[in-house]
């Protein structure tokens, strides 16, 4: 079974997001809720997490922090991120593809639109 | 709430321009994240239980602070929305208000424009009107029903 972090300040934008993302193929996911980025930091060091999906814009440490501090640490730096942002423009887009994130989804994101970011990471769900 | 020094210069809104891409991420925000059109949304034409209250400050491209006030009673419909059989509590509605506003201002912006950084502050919301501590010199406005969008900026 993956392990997924949904990272966001907001409970309505945690839940908005994981129900698309369930629809969109991670049903079968055992997911983690986060409220910030040290959070994440935490639960990446709790348990094997094959995919994060974040907000940019969070108390303590921020979407972009958390890219930045993933990156530089070997155990992680290959880890998918999708940013999820409602600022989501081609300029944000090419920053975070300079900082290391595989993908940036514009907020609030459709079924569809998760789907498709998961294809562009070859995303397969693995059995439990 | 402050708005910060910009690292370039900012764009200056053009406030007819800026009325209608209000409107437009208005509209967007709530069919998108409560399933709620532009008419589900004005029928609720007072807030007899109260008002929940947002702000957020945009930094760049456009230095300007926007407020978002929603009756209780359409709070607790998009509660329902998305939410379906909770019941609503102050902190949840505060958060769901929080979060319009946040989509709403990146929607405005990004559609303002695409070949710049979006910097936004974090959401802060109230049940009481909040004081504007840097009004700004000009305002727009956007009402439905209940519902009033208010963006300021120097």
């Amino acid at each position: 079974m993956d392990n997924v972090i949904i990272a966001d300040d907001s409970d309505t934008a945690r839940m908005f997001v994981r129900r698309c993302f369930e629809i969109a193929g991670l049903a079968e996911s055992k997911i983690f809720e986060a409220r910030d980025g040290n959070q994440v930091w935490e639960l990446l060091g709790m348990h094997r997490i094959q995919l994060v999906i974040t907000d940019l814009n969070m108390p303590g440490l921020d979407g972009r922090g958390l890219v930045t501090k993933m990156r530089s640490d070997p155990r992680y730096v290959h880890t998918p991120v999708i940013v999820v942002s409602s600022a989501a423009n081609p300029q944000l887009q090419q920053e975070m593809g300079a900082l290391g994130a595989q993908a940036v989804v514009k907020k609030p994101p459709s079924p569809e639109q998760a789907a498709r970011c998961l294809a562009t990471l070859n995303w397969r769900q693995r059995s439990a | 709430m402050t708005v910060g020094a910009p690292a370039f210069e900012l764009l200056s809104p053009d406030p007819t321009q800026l009325r209608q891409v209000m409107s437009r991420a208005l509209a967007t925000t709530f069919e998108e994240l409560t399933f709620m059109d532009a008419d589900a949304v004005a029928s609720h034409q007072t807030g007899g239980a109260g008002y929940v209250y947002a702000q957020i400050a945009s930094r760049a491209p456009v230095a300007l602070a926007l407020t978002l006030q929603m009756s209780v009673e359409l709070v607790d419909d998009c509660i329902d929305a998305l939410f379906s059989g909770m019941e609503p509590s102050p902190i949840i509605r505060e958060d769901v208000v929080r979060e319009l506003i946040n989509t709403i201002a990146g929607s405005m912006l990004a559609s303002l424009c695409e070949d710049r950084l979006i910097e936004l502050g974090l959401p802060q919301s109230s049940m009481e009107v909040p004081t504007m501590v840097d009004p700004g010199e000009h305002h727009q406005l956007v009402q439905l029903g209940s519902l009033v969008l208010e963006a300021t900026w120097r």
